[in-house]
């Protein structure tokens, strides 16, 4: 036993170099192919998406010691089931509550046009009031430049907003709903498959550590999501049933609008409260609906912050609010709402990773 | 239906899993959970499958050849201080501490080796019982084996005779 043999460290400075520009490629290669044919792959990534989230009720479910495929069509049984009721109860009140505001934009678009012209008034005044003080004002002539492109933006966001059933038909649902279940229930029963194929793609010296980002990734995504989902049911529901109590119409559109755009930080509880606040304040609510949607988004908000988040994702991703801000600009200005959504979830993945070739280099001493 | 065709890499693993004494006494279906958890790698000679200093993030069996188990001073040489043969594991001590990898195991010729990830083993070992006390109670007869080699071994080295049972 008193052999001696040489021994080539698994991580070596010129080997990690060349792997780290080989992944860089592979990684920026497949993200471009996966880019340019986001559009028909489309139902791959909803369908990816759902698997996502179901996994943990199969596996959990295949433990009490159904077969792998059992399980699945129960929890597609379950989903149907649950969609089914969602579509007979919801969503035609969701349905009428868009066209009425459809039909309503025109009489909005009138009131928006009458209060801009009351507004231009009282700010040619101050204008002028301004003018006899710093004469320089009158120069700049501020009013009827901010005036005429507040003006040019919302009636274009009415006019855009006509279409908001053509937006629906346009998208041709028919062929996701017949490929998203079936791409979802191969991925489902095939996911132990898929991911030891993928593992074993990897070079040997990185398996355990691609096991491991595996793991830790998954394991933050799905913190994320799963709080993310509960995050949005509760805010969701909270604003509709309190919108439902002050008798604002469209309760139910705007509590649904209220906790899709949840899933966007600090962002999303904005865009939520203004819309509520829109709506009471082209359905010439009093003064007081006014104050009390404001109270219940306040409550709303603190509710989130002191009682959801702290309980359902505090486990979660803690990101520095302005890289926040930079992740969701960087994602709208890449892939619109969809990049907002998942500005996020990318940022994590990519600082675990990150995180992980950190960890070889300082432990094999590589700098 | 398989997606990707491991049909019959998964029957020949399954054949080698029924015939390690470290999987014995558990059904087909037992064994079938410890196959889903597992990875075929296949390592040239001379490679590093295991290395010290890094965090023991795997345990491994032996599937087809041999390894040596090497301290590695500064990467260079080694000192072959244990060879882990067929059917064998090792990294085992992994599970237990949250320690690094206290040796090397390098790959003697052409070695096949099956992987199974800390988290993933944890994850069996709780939700069965029963595969939980097989695995565990086989791999401390296990440690306990080589601790008693080890013990030998330092006997002989400080030229003490060894205690004899009477």
């Amino acid at each position: 036993m008193e052999k001696t043999i040489i021994i080539k460290p698994k991580y070596q400075r010129k080997n990690l170099i060349s792997d780290l520009i080989g992944i860089t490629i592979i990684l920026i290669l497949s993200v471009s192919v996966l880019y340019f044919l986001r559009y028909a792959l489309v139902s791959v990534f909803i369908s990816a998406f759902i698997s996502y989230l179901l996994l943990p009720v199969v596996d959990r479910s295949e433990r009490l010691g159904l077969t792998r495929i059992a399980t699945v069509i129960i929890v597609f049984l379950l989903i149907c089931t649950s969609l089914t009721i969602g579509v007979v109860y919801l969503v035609p009140l969701l349905i009428n509550q868009i066209d009425a505001i459809q039909a309503r934009l025109p009489e909005y678009k009138d009131i928006v046009q009458t209060e801009m012209f009351y507004m231009k008034d009282k700010l040619y005044y101050w204008q002028f009031l301004l003018q006899e003080r710093f004469p320089i004002v009158g120069e700049i002539n501020v009013v009827e430049n901010l005036l005429n492109s507040l003006y040019k933006n919302l009636i274009n966001l009415f006019t855009e907003g006509t279409s908001l059933s053509s937006v629906f038909s346009l998208i041709s649902f028919l062929p996701l709903f017949i490929f998203v279940p079936f791409i979802t229930f191969f991925l489902l029963i095939e996911s132990r498959a898929i991911k030891k194929y993928l593992v074993s793609m990897v070079p040997n010296r990185y398996f355990e550590v691609s096991l491991n980002l595996l793991y830790r990734i998954d394991k933050q995504l799905g913190n994320y999501l799963g709080g993310m989902i509960v995050e949005c049911l509760i805010i969701g529901t909270l604003s509709a049933i309190g919108l439902y109590f002050l008798n604002v119409r469209y309760f139910l559109f705007i509590g649904v609008v209220a906790g899709v755009v949840n899933v966007v930080p600090y962002l999303g509880p904005l865009i939520g409260s203004s819309l509520a606040i829109i709506v009471v304040l082209l359905e010439r609510g009093t003064f007081t609906n006014f104050i009390q949607v404001l109270i219940l988004f306040i409550a709303i908000r603190l509710i989130d912050d002191l009682l959801i988040i702290p309980g359902v994702i505090s486990k979660a991703v803690k990101v520095h609010p302005v890289i926040v801000l930079i992740a969701i600009l960087i994602g709208e200005n890449l892939m619109g709402i969809l990049g907002m959504i998942l500005a996020i979830p990318i940022y994590e993945v990519f600082r675990i990773i990150l995180k992980e070739i950190q960890g070889i280099i300082y432990r094999h001493n590589l700098t | 239906m398989p997606l990707l065709g491991f049909k019959e890499e998964s029957s020949e693993l399954m054949k080698f899993l029924k015939s390690n004494p470290l999987l014995k006494d558990l059904t087909k279906k037992e064994l079938r959970k410890i196959e889903m958890v597992t990875h075929l790698r296949e390592f040239k000679d001379g490679e590093v499958i295991v290395q010290a200093k890094e965090p023991g993030l795997a345990i491994y069996i032996i599937k087809k050849g041999s390894a040596y188990v090497a301290l590695g001073p500064d990467g260079e040489n080694g000192k072959v201080i244990q060879m882990i043969e067929e059917g064998e594991i090792f990294g085992e001590m992994s599970l237990f501490e949250d320690q690094p990898r206290s040796t090397y195991v390098i790959a003697n010729g052409d070695v096949e080796v099956l992987g199974i990830f800390k988290h993933d083993f944890d994850a069996l070992i709780t939700r069965d019982n029963k595969i939980g006390f097989r695995l565990l109670y086989n791999i401390a007869k296990l440690l306990s084996s080589r601790l008693r080699k080890v013990n030998i071994d330092l006997y002989k080295k400080l030229g003490v005779e060894e205690p004899t049972i009477p």
